[in-house]
C-alpha cells in the first residue's frame, strides 16, 4: 500500500478512531453554522458560559449513569430560555447576570463531581472533551442533534438573518421576535452540547467562534459565511484527530488549536480584509 | 404570528390625538396631535432629543405610548406591515455579511412567509424595486460597500418591496452631498404615484420649506404643524430650537446642531 494512504487509513482500522472521527466531521461541520450567528451577533460570552452552565447538567447525568448529552440538554436548553428571560428584565445588566450564573453553575458542577473518586480524570474528560470515548449510541444522538439544528437553520434562515441584522424591522414586521430569539438561543445550546463531547466544556467557545471568524474575513455573504466555516470546522475537525493520533496528544485540544492556526493565517493573508491586504493598501494610500 | 391589520379606506394613513411618551421617567412627548393625509410628504423638525425617532417608533408600532391614541389607516399601530422605517444608519450595522438583494429581500419577510425561502416572484420583486431606486447594477455587492446615499436607496427599495404605503425616514439625509440628497427627492417624487405618505425627520430647515408638503416643529410638544411659509417662521423656530437658531440675511436658516445637543 501506498505509504500515504497506510498512513491516512491506519488509525480508522481501530473502532474508536473511527467513531471519533465521524463525531470530529460532524461536530466541524454543524457547529461552526451556528457560530455565525454568535459571531455576528457578539455573543461570544453567551456561548462560553452556556456551556460552562452545562456541567452541573453532564455531572448529574453521569452519577445516575444516563448519556451525558440528555442532562448536558436539558440544563442546556433551561439556561438559554432563563438567560433569554433574563435579559428582557432590566434590573442587572445581562453580561453581568450570565457571569453569575456561570460561576455558579461550574462551582457546582465541580462539587457534584468531587463527591465522586475518580473526579480528576473525569473533571479532564468534561472540561477538555473525549472524541476517542464515543459510543456508538453518543453517535447516534449527535446526528440526530446536527440535523435538528441544520434544518431549523434552514427554515429559518432569512428570519434569523433579519433578527441578526436589523432587529428594528424584525420588530417593525410584526415577526414574532422573542421567540425567534429563543429558538436560536436553544439551538445554540443543542450545539454546545454536541461539541462538548468533542472538545470539552472550556474549548467549547472555540468551535464557536474559531471557523466563523476566520470566515468571516473571507467574505461578506452570511451563508457563504456559513459554508466556509462549516468547511473550516471540518477540516480541523480531521486534521487535529489526526495529530492527536500521531502525536500522541489531547484530541480535543488538538482540534482546537488547528482551528486557531487556521485562524492565524487567514487574519494575516485574507484577501481584503486580512492584517497584510489593509497594511498594504494604507502603505499604497 | 397575528395577521396583517386591513385597512380602513375612509380613514387618513396616520392621525396621532394626545399622544404622550414617557422614557426612563422623562416626558419624551407631550399631548402631540396631528392628522397626515395620504400622499402627503412630512418634514418633522426639531432639535435632537425632540422626540422625531420616538414619534417614528410609535408609527411603526415598536413604542406604545403612555397615553393618547393613534391610528394608523383608522386601527392602532402594530400589526401594520404597511410601514416601512428606516433608522438612522448608526442603528444598523453595515458590517453585517448581507447582500443588497438580500436587505430589499427582507422588506417582503411577511409576504414570503415563514419555513418559506423566496421564491423567483420575490426575487424579481427585489429587482423591480432596485430598480425604481436605480440600484439594480449592485444587487450582489454587500451593503457595507456602498456610499451612504446608495445606502439609503437600498433602504429605500426595502420599503418599496414591502409594499409600505407610509414611509418614515430618519435622517436620511444628515452626510449626504447634495447630488445625492437630490436623487432620495427624485425617488420619492416619483414613488408618489401610489400615493405613497413619507415623513423624514432632518434639521436642514431650507429643504424641509422647499421639498415638503408640511412641515411638523417638534420639541416634545407640537410646535407648530402645516405647510411650510406658515411653520417655518422666526417665532416658531426661536421656540423650538432656543438660541441655537441662524437667520442669515438672505433668509437662509441654519440650525447650530453642533451645540444644540449639549445644553
Amino acid at each position: 500500500m501506498n505509504p500515504i494512504v497506510a498512513w491516512l487509513v491506519e488509525p480508522l482500522t481501530y473502532p474508536f478512531m473511527l467513531r471519533g472521527l465521524w463525531a470530529a466531521l460532524m461536530i466541524g461541520l454543524v457547529v461552526p453554522v451556528l457560530g455565525c450567528y454568535v459571531v455576528l451577533r457578539g455573543m461570544a460570552f453567551y456561548g462560553d458560559a452556556l456551556a460552562h452552565i452545562i456541567l452541573p447538567g453532564v455531572v448529574v447525568a453521569f452519577l445516575l449513569g444516563w448519556p451525558l448529552a440528555i442532562g448536558a440538554l436539558i440544563v442546556g436548553v433551561l439556561a438559554a430560555l432563563a438567560i433569554g428571560g433574563l435579559s428582557s428584565s432590566t434590573t442587572i445588566r445581562e453580561d453581568s447576570a450570565i457571569g453569575v450564573v456561570f460561576a455558579g453553575a461550574l462551582a457546582l458542577g465541580v462539587v457534584l463531581l468531587s463527591l465522586q473518586r475518580s473526579y480528576a480524570v473525569d473533571l479532564a474528560h468534561i472540561l477538555f472533551g473525549d472524541l476517542l470515548g464515543v459510543s456508538p449510541a453518543d453517535l447516534a444522538l449527535m446526528a440526530v442533534l446536527s440535523m435538528v439544528a441544520v434544518l431549523t437553520v434552514l427554515l429559518f434562515y432569512k428570519e434569523f438573518l433579519l433578527l441578526s441584522f436589523d432587529r428594528v424591522l424584525a420588530t417593525t414586521m410584526q415577526l414574532p421576535v422573542r421567540s425567534l430569539n429563543n429558538l436560536l438561543y436553544v439551538l445554540l445550546a443543542v450545539v454546545v452540547v454536541i461539541s462538548i463531547q468533542a472538545v470539552g466544556i472550556a474549548l467549547v467557545v472555540a468551535m464557536l467562534v474559531t471557523p466563523a471568524s476566520a470566515a468571516y474575513l473571507l467574505t461578506r455573504r452570511l451563508a457563504h459565511m456559513m459554508l466556509l466555516a462549516s468547511a473550516i470546522g471540518a477540516a480541523s475537525g480531521v486534521i487535529g484527530l489526526y495529530a492527536s493520533f500521531y502525536l500522541d496528544v489531547a484530541s480535543g485540544p488538538a482540534i482546537v488549536l488547528v482551528a486557531t492556526a487556521v485562524f492565524g493565517l487567514v487574519f494575516l493573508f485574507a484577501p481584503g480584509r486580512g492584517y497584510l491586504s489593509r497594511r498594504i493598501r494604507a502603505s499604497a494610500a | 404570528m397575528t395577521l396583517p391589520q386591513q385597512h380602513d379606506a375612509q380613514a387618513p394613513p396616520i392621525r396621532a390625538d394626545r399622544l404622550w411618551v414617557r422614557y426612563d421617567g422623562n416626558l419624551a412627548l407631550e399631548a402631540v396631535s396631528f392628522t397626515v393625509a395620504a400622499g402627503e410628504r412630512v418634514a418633522v423638525v426639531g432639535p435632537n432629543g425632540a422626540g422625531k425617532t420616538t414619534l417614528f417608533k410609535l408609527i411603526a408600532g415598536i413604542l406604545q405610548p403612555a397615553a393618547g391614541s393613534l391610528e394608523i389607516h383608522g386601527h392602532g399601530p402594530g400589526r401594520h406591515v404597511c410601514v416601512g422605517y428606516v433608522p438612522q444608519r448608526a442603528m444598523i450595522n453595515l458590517d453585517f455579511p448581507v447582500s443588497v438583494a438580500e436587505v430589499v429581500m427582507l422588506g417582503r419577510i411577511r409576504e414570503i412567509g415563514l419555513l418559506r425561502w423566496p421564491r423567483r416572484a420575490d426575487w424579481s420583486r427585489v429587482d423591480a424595486a432596485l430598480t425604481r431606486v436605480g440600484m439594480q447594477n449592485y444587487r450582489a455587492r454587500s451593503i457595507g460597500t456602498l456610499s451612504s446615499g446608495q445606502q439609503q436607496r437600498v433602504f429605500l427599495a426595502q420599503t418599496v418591496a414591502q409594499q409600505a404605503d407610509i414611509v418614515l425616514l430618519d435622517e436620511p439625509l444628515t452626510g449626504l452631498d447634495l447630488p445625492s440628497q437630490e436623487i432620495i427627492f427624485e425617488i420619492l417624487d416619483e414613488l408618489r404615484s401610489q400615493p405613497l405618505t413619507v415623513l423624514v425627520a432632518t434639521h436642514d430647515l431650507n429643504l424641509a420649506s422647499t421639498h415638503f408638503d408640511k412641515v411638523l416643529l417638534l420639541n416634545r410638544r407640537l410646535i407648530a404643524y402645516g405647510e411650510p411659509r406658515t411653520t417655518i417662521t422666526s417665532e416658531n423656530l426661536l421656540e423650538a430650537y432656543g438660541g441655537h437658531l441662524h437667520i442669515f440675511a438672505d433668509g437662509r436658516l441654519l440650525v447650530d446642531t453642533h451645540h444644540e445637543g449639549r445644553q
